[in-house]
């Protein structure tokens, strides 16, 4: 049986170069950082209690690879995806993923939750 | 292999730069691909839709493969490469240009953002344009239409009102 998100669990979104791809300008993550995964979903970290150097070590040993290094995250809390609706498969595989869920399909509503979440979203960079 | 060159520098490898105006971008960059032209060249005018321009030659020649991002990412299509050159040239020189970044389903995203609001535009080249504003909680909008020969009032309204928030 999958775990549950609570609403006030903080969610991360890793972030891979290129930089400007994902942040904007003004340092705050772009509609893109929130791309939808083949199986549908927005795959996720919940990081909730987790110091900033035990967030970039899970990220590396869990989400990164050789040539996509993490540069930064994306977080928010949970709410902000309850508040639209959509729901957590936290499958905790690897540790402490999940997948956010129920995204409509319809490429215009779709891009408006995924701008949503990113509008909601704060960006720390990997120091 | 082909190269960019807009007003100025080389940008990519080869030999490829394109039309005297914006406007002719469009045709001559379609003529490229069809094979009627082996050059074209481009001088914009204004700085900054160039660097526009470069943008997206930049990444249509870097994600026109599947797997561009070495995870399962799509390939953008000429179609949408094509739309998101029009966009551009048909887009009002009187406001500020997006952002723009390539998207794992195959399309361009251009973004507008300011302290509350954001517009997002995607160009998959499949004859339509996809849009979202978001300027509150509340305040959402969103649509689908036919991209032909002009930007969509409705578009043209969230875009101006993220740049004014």
């Amino acid at each position: 049986m999958n775990k549950v998100v609570a609403s006030e669990d903080e969610v991360t979104r890793f972030i891979r170069p290129k930089e400007k791809r994902y942040v904007n300008q003004s340092g705050k993550l772009k509609t893109q950082a929130f791309s939808i995964s083949e199986d549908g979903g927005i795959s996720v970290f919940i990081t909730t209690g987790m110091t900033e150097q035990k967030i970039w070590e899970h990220g590396d040993e869990h989400y990164a690879n050789d040539k996509n290094i993490i540069i930064g995250r994306g977080y928010f809390l949970a709410d902000n995806v309850y508040k639209l609706n959509l729901q957590f498969d936290y499958d905790d595989e690897p540790p402490r993923h999940a997948n956010i869920i129920s995204i409509p399909v319809d490429s215009d509503k779709n891009l408006s939750y995924r701008q949503y979440l990113a509008k909601h979203a704060k960006y720390q960079r990997r120091s | 292999m082909s190269s960019i060159c807009v007003n100025g520098p080389q940008l990519l490898p080869g030999d490829f730069s394109l039309g005297a105006t914006i406007g002719d971008i469009v045709k001559k960059t379609r003529d490229y691909f069809d094979g009627n032209s082996q050059t074209a060249s481009v001088t914009s005018q204004d700085s900054k839709q160039r660097d526009m321009l470069s943008e997206i030659f930049e990444i249509y020649h870097e994600c026109k493969e599947d797997n561009w991002d070495e995870e399962g990412a799509k390939a953008i299509s000429r179609a949408a490469f094509i739309d998101a050159i029009k966009f551009i040239e048909i887009y009002p020189n009187y406001l500020p240009l997006p952002e723009v970044v390539p998207t794992m389903s195959g399309a361009f995203d251009f973004e507008w953002d300011s302290e509350e609001a954001r517009c997002n535009v995607e160009l998959t080249g499949d004859g339509n344009i996809v849009y979202a504003g978001y300027f509150s909680e509340n305040d959402r909008d969103y649509g689908t239409k036919p991209f032909k020969r002009y930007i969509p009032e409705a578009l043209l309204d969230i875009i101006k009102r993220v740049i004014d928030e």
